[in-house]
This record gives C-alpha cells, sequence and structure tokens, in this order.
C-alpha cells in the first residue's frame, strides 16, 4: 500500500496535477509520524502509511498556499474534508483526497497505559502484530489491542469526497461512544467532578484547538481582550469554559476524529463533551457530521418538523 | 554555594521511604511522582508511587518556583481609594526529591532572568532560596533526551545540592552543598563503599554513552546568520502553533499580567501566540507561524546565549515528546546547523 | 522584593489633545510625599502605569525632568486599560511604577544641532527631550532645535497648546503640518517626510530624533539617509507590547535586545542591527 501511496504521490506531483501532497512520514521517536509536505516527486518516497499516523492532516488544508493539493485521507480527514466543504472553507477542487483504507490507529496512551510507563526504546509492525521493546523487555501483541478508542465503529463518508476511494477498507467493530455511555451512567455531580478534575489539569495550552481540523475561527475566543472572557487567575472555570465554548461551536462540525484528545500533553481527553453534542443532533435532527457535504448545519438549519419541545 | 565534596553516602532501595519520610518531617518534602503524561512534583505522602520516567517528569520542576498562575498583589478599592496589599508567600517546598539534573539545571538558567538586579524579582527568589534540590543522576535516558548537545550531562550537579546516582540495588548519595550535607548527615546512611562509587562511575559512564557526544557546530552563530534563510518557511509547516512546548518547556518563562477578583495576576503565557506580541492598536511584529516558532527558538538558541553565554534549553526532550506533530526540535536545529550560508 | 507593586499616583489634570478625544493627557503626582521627592527619571524613558482593578500598561512620561513634582503621560484610548485610563477624572488614583527603560542620550548630543520629527502620537515621547532641551538651564548647550511635527489632520495634532508656546519662541523652528487639512486649517499640508525633503537640514554636527507611525518612521529613514544623515545620528524609540517592563515576562524582544531595558531609545544604527520584528 505504501509503495503504491508513494508513486500515486509522486506521479501526482510529476505530472503537476497537484503542487503539494500532505501525508505522513516516519518521526524521530518509536511509532511516531509526523507530517509531510512533499512538494518534490523526490519526497513522496518519504510517505508512510501504518496505524501509527495519528494526527489529522485536513486541519493543514486552510494553512497551505497551494493551488491544488493532495491529502492523503483516512476515514478522518475525509470527513473533516466533507465539514470543511460543506462550510465552502475549502474549495473542493483544490484538494484531491487520495482515500486509504483504514483499519484503527494506535492509541499512545493506550500503548502507554499496557506498558506501564515502561519507555519504548524500538517499536515496529509487523502485519497485525505490534513488536515493541526496551532496554531489558520485549512484548509483541496485536495491535488492535491498543487500538484508538474513537476508531471503533467508524463511519466512512459519502465516497463523492474521494478523488481516489479506499478499497478494502474494514472500520474496526465495536462503539466510540463505549467511555461516554459510562459517564452518562455517573450522577450529573460525578461526571461535574470529573470534568472540573481535567479542567484543573488542563493547561489551556490549546492544543486541542490546535490540532482541531475543524476549529477554524481566525480569532478565538481565548484570543478576546474586550472583553476577556477567560481571566488571568487561570481558574478551572475558566477552563471549563473554553471547553464548553469549544464544544458548542463544534456542535453539528465534530467529525469524532479524536485529534484533540491525542494532541493533549497532559492526557486531558473531553471527546465525550462533543460526543454528547453529536447523539443530540443525531437523535433529535438525525445529523450525522462529515458524511455529506450538502448537508444542512446543525446549529443555523431549520425545518419545520424540527422537534422543538424544549423551547417552551 | 558549592565547596569541598563531602563523602558519599548509599541508599539502598528500601531505605527510600524511610528518608522520605524523615525528609519530611523535617520539612515540606515533594517528590517526582506518577506516571506518563501526569508525572510531576507533588507534595510527598507516604505510599506515593515515585516517578519512574525514563527522563524529566511531564510537568516541570519550574512550575513549583514559577506557578502557572499567581498572584503578584491584592487590591481592594475604598471610596475611591485604592489599598494594594503585597502577595504573601505561597505554599513553598523546603525539598525537592527526585528531580533531573536538566530540571535543576533549568532552575539556574532562569536564576537570572528573575533575580538580576535591579529588578529582583522576590516571587521567584523567595522560594528559590532555602530549597535543598535532591536529584536523581539519569541512569536510562530516554529517546527524547539530549542533555549534552546543550551542555548538560545526565549526571549533571549544577544547581543541586545532592545527586543521587542509581546504582544496583541503590544510589550512591553525593551531597554537593552545605545544605545538601545539612539533608544527608541526619540520614545516617552508610558511606558508600568503593565498588559502590565505581558501579555509579559505571552508571555515567553508560547513560553518557547512550546520549553521545554534542554536536561540534556553533549553534549561536549558525542561527545568527539563518534568520531570514527560506529554511524556515518549511520549518514552521508542521508546527500548530499551540503552546504545549512553551507551557512544559523546563526554561520557557514568559508570562501575561492582568487583574481579576481584587487581584492582580501573572499567568503563563507563550510566544507561539499570535495575540502574545499585538499591540492595542492592532499591529503585530510577529505576523505568522514562522515568525513566531523562529522567535522561540532563537531566543533558546541565539538571543540568550548572547546575553548569558549558552543557550536557554537543557536537552529534557518534553518538546520532542509531547509536540502534536512530531516537530522535533533536534533535527529542526540540524537543518538549521547544516544549511550553507 | 514585588518590582510589580506599583506606587498610588492621584490624578491631577486631565487634557483631551485630539478632536475625538482619543488622546489625552493626565497629570498625576505621587500620594506619598517621599515617593514624589524620589522618583527620579530620564527623558525617554517610561513607567507602568496602571488602572487598579483594568490592568496595566508602559507608557512612556512625557513630562520632562525639570518639570518638578508631578508626571505626565499622553495616552491613546487603544485597549482595555487605556480605555479605562480614559475614564479617569482629576482625583482618581493610578498606579505607577518605573521609571524603565534607557533615556535619550541628552549628554552625547550637547553641543550639537537638534532636529525632532514626530508624527501624531509619536510627540509624546519626544516632548520629554524637547522641554528638557528647551528648559533654561539646558537651552545654551544645544545648538539650533528644530520640530517638524505632523498629524493626520488638524484635529489630531496632539499637545497644541504646547506647540503654541513652541511657536512663540525664537530659539527654535517649529514646522507643523497635516496630511489633510480643514476649513479652518491656515497651516502647511503635507506629508512629515515632504516638510523633511523640503527643509533639508543638514547633517553636520546635527542629531534627528524620530517618533511616530511605522509608515512615517520608514520614510523619514530613508530621507535622512538622502540628506546625508548616518545610521548613528538618527534616534528613535520603540513601542512594543510588554508586560513587566523589567525584562522578565519575555515579550518585548527584538532580536536579543528587549525594549524594556535596552530600550525604548535605539539610533538607527542599531536597529539596522536587529531583525525588523517591531
Amino acid at each position: 500500500m505504501t509503495t503504491n501511496l508513494r508513486e500515486t504521490a509522486a506521479r501526482l506531483l510529476a505530472e503537476g496535477t497537484v503542487q503539494l501532497v500532505l501525508g505522513w512520514e516516519r518521526g524521530t521517536l518509536p511509532l511516531r509520524t509526523t507530517p509531510l509536505f512533499a512538494r518534490e516527486p523526490g519526497e513522496a518516497g518519504r510517505l508512510v502509511y501504518d496505524p501509527t499516523c495519528d494526527q489529522n492532516l485536513a486541519g493543514y488544508l486552510g494553512r497551505v498556499k497551494e493551488e491544488r493539493v493532495a491529502l492523503i485521507a483516512r476515514p478522518c480527514e475525509a470527513r473533516a474534508l466533507v465539514e470543511q466543504v460543506r462550510e465552502n472553507r475549502i474549495d473542493r477542487d483544490r484538494v484531491l483526497a487520495i482515500g486509504l483504507p483504514c483499519s484503527g490507529r494506535i492509541s499512545r496512551s493506550a500503548l502507554a497505559s499496557r506498558l506501564t510507563g515502561r519507555v519504548i526504546r524500538e517499536g515496529r509492525l509487523a502485519a497485525d502484530r505490534l513488536v515493541v521493546a526496551g532496554d531489558d523487555w520485549r512484548e509483541e501483541f496485536p495491535w488492535t489491542e491498543v487500538l484508538d478508542p474513537v476508531c471503533r465503529g467508524c463511519r466512512l463518508p459519502d465516497p463523492g469526497i474521494y478523488w481516489a476511494a479506499p478499497e478494502g477498507a474494514v472500520p474496526p467493530e465495536g462503539d466510540r461512544f463505549a467511555e461516554f455511555d459510562r459517564r452518562r451512567s455517573l450522577s450529573p455531580e460525578q461526571r461535574r467532578d470529573e470534568f472540573r478534575q481535567a479542567a484543573e489539569r488542563c493547561l489551556a495550552c490549546y492544543a486541542c484547538r490546535q490540532a482541531c481540523p475543524m476549529c477554524s475561527c481566525a480569532e478565538c475566543i481565548t484570543d478576546r481582550t474586550a472583553p476577556a472572557w477567560l481571566g488571568p487567575a487561570a481558574d478551572p472555570s475558566d477552563t471549563m469554559l473554553f471547553h464548553l465554548v469549544r464544544a458548542m461551536h463544534l456542535a453539528g462540525r465534530c467529525v469524532d476524529c479524536g485529534a484533540c484528545a491525542r494532541a493533549c500533553p497532559v492526557g486531558v481527553d473531553l471527546r465525550h463533551l462533543h460526543l454528547a453534542l453529536e447523539r443530540e443532533g443525531s437523535e433529535r435532527f438525525d445529523h450525522c457530521p462529515g458524511l455529506d457535504p450538502a448537508s444542512r448545519p446543525l446549529v443555523g438549519g431549520f425545518r419545520p418538523d424540527d422537534r422543538e419541545e424544549f423551547i417552551l | 554555594m558549592k565547596d569541598s565534596p563531602a563523602l558519599a553516602v548509599f541508599l539502598t532501595c528500601d531505605q527510600v521511604p524511610r528518608v522520605l519520610a524523615a525528609s519530611a518531617g523535617r520539612g515540606s518534602t515533594w517528590v517526582a511522582a506518577g506516571r506518563g503524561e501526569e508525572s510531576g512534583f507533588v507534595p510527598y505522602r507516604p505510599g506515593l508511587c515515585l516517578a519512574r520516567e525514563a527522563g524529566p517528569t511531564r510537568h516541570t520542576l519550574k512550575a513549583l518556583f514559577f506557578p502557572r498562575a499567581e498572584v503578584l498583589f491584592g487590591y481592594e478599592i475604598v471610596d475611591g481609594v485604592p489599598r494594594l496589599h503585597p502577595a504573601c508567600s505561597p505554599d513553598r517546598p523546603a525539598v525537592v526529591f527526585g528531580a533531573r539534573p536538566c530540571d535543576a539545571r533549568a532552575l539556574v538558567l532562569l536564576d537570572p532572568v528573575f533575580e538580576e538586579p535591579p529588578h529582583v524579582d522576590g516571587l521567584w527568589g523567595g522560594r528559590r532560596q532555602a530549597i535543598t534540590l535532591v536529584g536523581m543522576g539519569c541512569e536510562r535516558p530516554g529517546p527524547a533526551c539530549f542533555c549534552p548537545a546543550v551542555g548538560g550531562d545526565p549526571l549533571g550537579e549544577e544547581g543541586l545540592d545532592v545527586l543521587m546516582v542509581p546504582v544496583e540495588g541503590g544510589y550512591v548519595v553525593r551531597p554537593l552543598t552545605e545544605r545538601g550535607r545539612a539533608w544527608t548527615e541526619p540520614l545516617e546512611l552508610p558511606a558508600a563503599r568503593p565498588d559502590q562509587e565505581a558501579a555509579a562511575e559505571a552508571t555515567a559512564a553508560r547513560a553518557r554513552e547512550r546520549l553521545g557526544a554534542p554536536p561540534a557546530v556553533d549553534l549561536q552563530a549558525a542561527l545568527g546568520r539563518h534568520f531570514e534563510h527560506p529554511l524556515w518557511d518549511r520549518l514552521h509547516e508542521r508546527c500548530l502553533g499551540c503552546a504545549a512546548c512553551t507551557y512544559l518547556c523546563p526554561t520557557c518563562h514568559c508570562f501575561d499580567v492582568g487583574d481579576e477578583d481584587g487581584r492582580r495576576w501573572r499567568r503563563w503565557d507563550s510566544c507561539m501566540f499570535p495575540t502574545f506580541t499585538l499591540h492595542a492598536s492592532g499591529h503585530n511584529p510577529r505576523t505568522g507561524g514562522k515568525e513566531r516558532m523562529r522567535q522561540r527558538l532563537m531566543h533558546k538558541f541565539c538571543y540568550y546565549p548572547e546575553r548569558r553565554g549558552r543557550p536557554a534549553c537543557v536537552g529534557c526532550g518534553r518538546c520532542v515528546e509531547i509536540c502534536p506533530a512530531n516537530l522535533d526540535l533536534r533535527s529542526v536545529l540540524a537543518q538549521l546547523e547544516g544549511v550553507q550560508a | 522584593m514585588n518590582p510589580y507593586l506599583p506606587h498610588l499616583a492621584i490624578i491631577e489634570d486631565v487634557i483631551p489633545e485630539t478632536a475625538s478625544h482619543d488622546v489625552k493627557t493626565f497629570r498625576v503626582a505621587f500620594a506619598e510625599p517621599e515617593v514624589r521627592a524620589g522618583f527620579r527619571y530620564e527623558p525617554g524613558q517610561f513607567a507602568e502605569v496602571s488602572v487598579i482593578g483594568a490592568g496595566e500598561a508602559p507608557i512612556s512620561i512625557t513630562s520632562s525632568p525639570t518639570q518638578e513634582g508631578y508626571l505626565e503621560f499622553a495616552v491613546k484610548r487603544a485597549g482595555v486599560m487605556t480605555t479605562a485610563m480614559h475614564h479617569a477624572r482629576p482625583g482618581d488614583y493610578l498606579g505607577i511604577r518605573g521609571p524603565y527603560g534607557n533615556h535619550f542620550p541628552y549628554r552625547e548630543m550637547e553641543g550639537k544641532n537638534v532636529v525632532f520629527i514626530a508624527g501624531g502620537i509619536g510627540l509624546a515621547p519626544l516632548r520629554s527631550l524637547v522641554t528638557f532641551v528647551l528648559a533654561p538651564a539646558n537651552r545654551e548647550r544645544y545648538g539650533a532645535v528644530s520640530i517638524i511635527y505632523g498629524a493626520r489632520s488638524p484635529g489630531d495634532l496632539v499637545f497644541k497648546w504646547e506647540l503654541e508656546r513652541w511657536g512663540q519662541r525664537d530659539d527654535l523652528d517649529l514646522e507643523v503640518t497635516v496630511d489633510r487639512g480643514d476649513a479652518a486649517w491656515q497651516g502647511r499640508v503635507g506629508f512629515v517626510p515632504q516638510v523633511l525633503r523640503e527643509l533639508a537640514p543638514r547633517p553636520d554636527n546635527t542629531v534627528t530624533v524620530t517618533c511616530g507611525p511605522p509608515v512615517m518612521i520608514k520614510f523619514v529613514l530613508q530621507d535622512l539617509e538622502k540628506l546625508g544623515f548616518t545610521p548613528d545620528q538618527v534616534i528613535t524609540t520603540l513601542e512594543m507590547r510588554m508586560k513587566c517592563g523589567i525584562g522578565k515576562c519575555g515579550r518585548c524582544n527584538i532580536g536579543a535586545r528587549y525594549v524594556c531595558q535596552d530600550g525604548p531609545v535605539f539610533t538607527y544604527e542599531q536597529l539596522q542591527k536587529m531583525p525588523a520584528e517591531y
């Protein structure tokens, strides 16, 4: 697959069909990848594609200047692209989405828990096996044991968004709402306490926002000074406010790629805020983000038969 | 502070809880504890899970001396007349146990920033005074560590009062300062035997070998020459513009100041944010991601060295580890070193 | 030591400067007599000024050390703090700490002709030095003094009361210009660099001191060079976003120089060696 990908990317660049290919290359630490901005056919040879590709590349689309861009797209990137197109943030004809079959990605935090904090000096994937080794230990197990929970029950967007549709994709089975449902079973007080604890850990570095392919505001609420919505005291309530505002702003737009949680340097995962709104949207308004570029926005769209019993 | 070396003593692994309890009995003792992304410095309590990270903890030692948000002074306005109340000195540790040499060195790099006359920052200085730093040498530096490249050492002593060197079965404990001796002596530990001292040397040799020798490049000069180099256009592309690297950097010290709830606060701020240099007029001297990333690197490896003679980086590798894009400072610097003028 | 703790000062007078009142001059005096007596500053330095509860901003001291007993700050309403300051009235309190930064090299300038070139509110930091140079005890130490001052419109000129006084002196050449006049305007119309080119001051034994909007500075520097001024004869003062004012918060650096400590006064010669990030 990687060979095909490199050849396709090199050809697209050589023929001038695109001026940039957005993909991943091997990173500098074991089991890490880093975004690759390939502009020369020769650079396409560095492309890699496997379950360690963990960033959502669609977030870079709005930043690059090239006239035409090829985007290596898993369902995560494709769903984000659908939303960006739907919101007229990206000209659909500017992007060639090279769809790749995806069977999920490795969660670094799940891997760290499984290894109880031991340091990985080497790691590689051999078919469905993950081989990791440290100073005086070595382990091998199916990589799906450390599958990112966001990948379970993944949705594929309408193939219309792809330039080349993925073939043979087998999304991992399971339920990406599992953790969300666990939280739902807690009392409101317990849920609030969990949220508050997460907010106390949050450093407000905004890695979640910056890694998000849908956080697109030129000026975030956190940047405002008159009034300043977030005070200098760094109170957890301010941090909670930020995450709630972000969740509301992503209502009906969040494609649940999990990039926010993976980007967090201190392990804060607030995906459940977005899932709550996703479920509201689907149960009440039959809205599913990321699948149809012609769909109407959840917030701002109106149909006469919308349920509105909550208004009065 | 530093004077003739005292005799090293030996501490076995199972004596560590007793030693920590004794230290906590004499004064507030904070320890490196926790796992992975939650690891950091917390007040000692029995049964605490000590950090076993290969390199430093995720959270920095600097945060104990320069917290994420702190009060500069309090105020109240009575009948239109403000009354100001100097900040009361917050809870501060007397002993920090388990800091890595890189974290201790970072404090030494920050000392002149906060304490250089004539504007002495007593909030920093007050916490730095009278603290005993008990460091844990790095036996197996992690894959992101690069302290020798910036003048550090996995068993470095700078900024520490005591250095513990891990060896088979325990630690060779070296008091480095008067304060370190005052911490070590009451523990009544046996003197380290020659074979234990030799084992400590072997630990150091192994750790240094793993990290490799520093590159023989004048980085400061290279960066100074390449400020306008087109390479920056490519280098910054992957940078998402978040503040993870700055907030978890042990030497980043930028802050914002503002009033809230009867107090004037300072709070960590980051040169990676567009608002950092934004004037009230709307003018912004650093307009884009390229300029901001360049500023961060230039500050650490060119501007700070120009003022203070060495880079403002201790090679702890946190930024390498946590960058969501795996934008590795080491390879960025290597590329800048490599370009021809 | 808590270097962030300001001294309280009482506003004695508030003078609206511009027609739209977006610039006001605040005359303040320290509340405590010993602070008032002990506060020493040099022309070109700045202070961190607080509206307690609204925040703090670095503001150049526009009065001169030769004016004893009070300080003056000319403030343009722009952000949260300066807006709060504009709401303040005589009798209200401000917080002040400082003075900070370097100052104009007034000793090195002795015996030389001085050309001041300012645009808009850029006259505020220069006014301290103008007043200092014109003070009876100092005037004879300097050669010919001239001022070229311009603003977008007559209503945008600041220190009009001061300009009138300066205009009446015979030991000073004052040229005031506006980009666009109005019905009542009898004076010059034209950009500051145009006036500079027209007056063409000679570079021999002369120092220029300039401050204004970036676009004005850019052309003034070019024109001064054409007139034969060397970069070390051109002095300017910079404005940067600052928080602490004392070299700690990491905000105001241009290259390795901190504007709050190594500046705000720089020669053009120094600026040429710094990155163009200002």
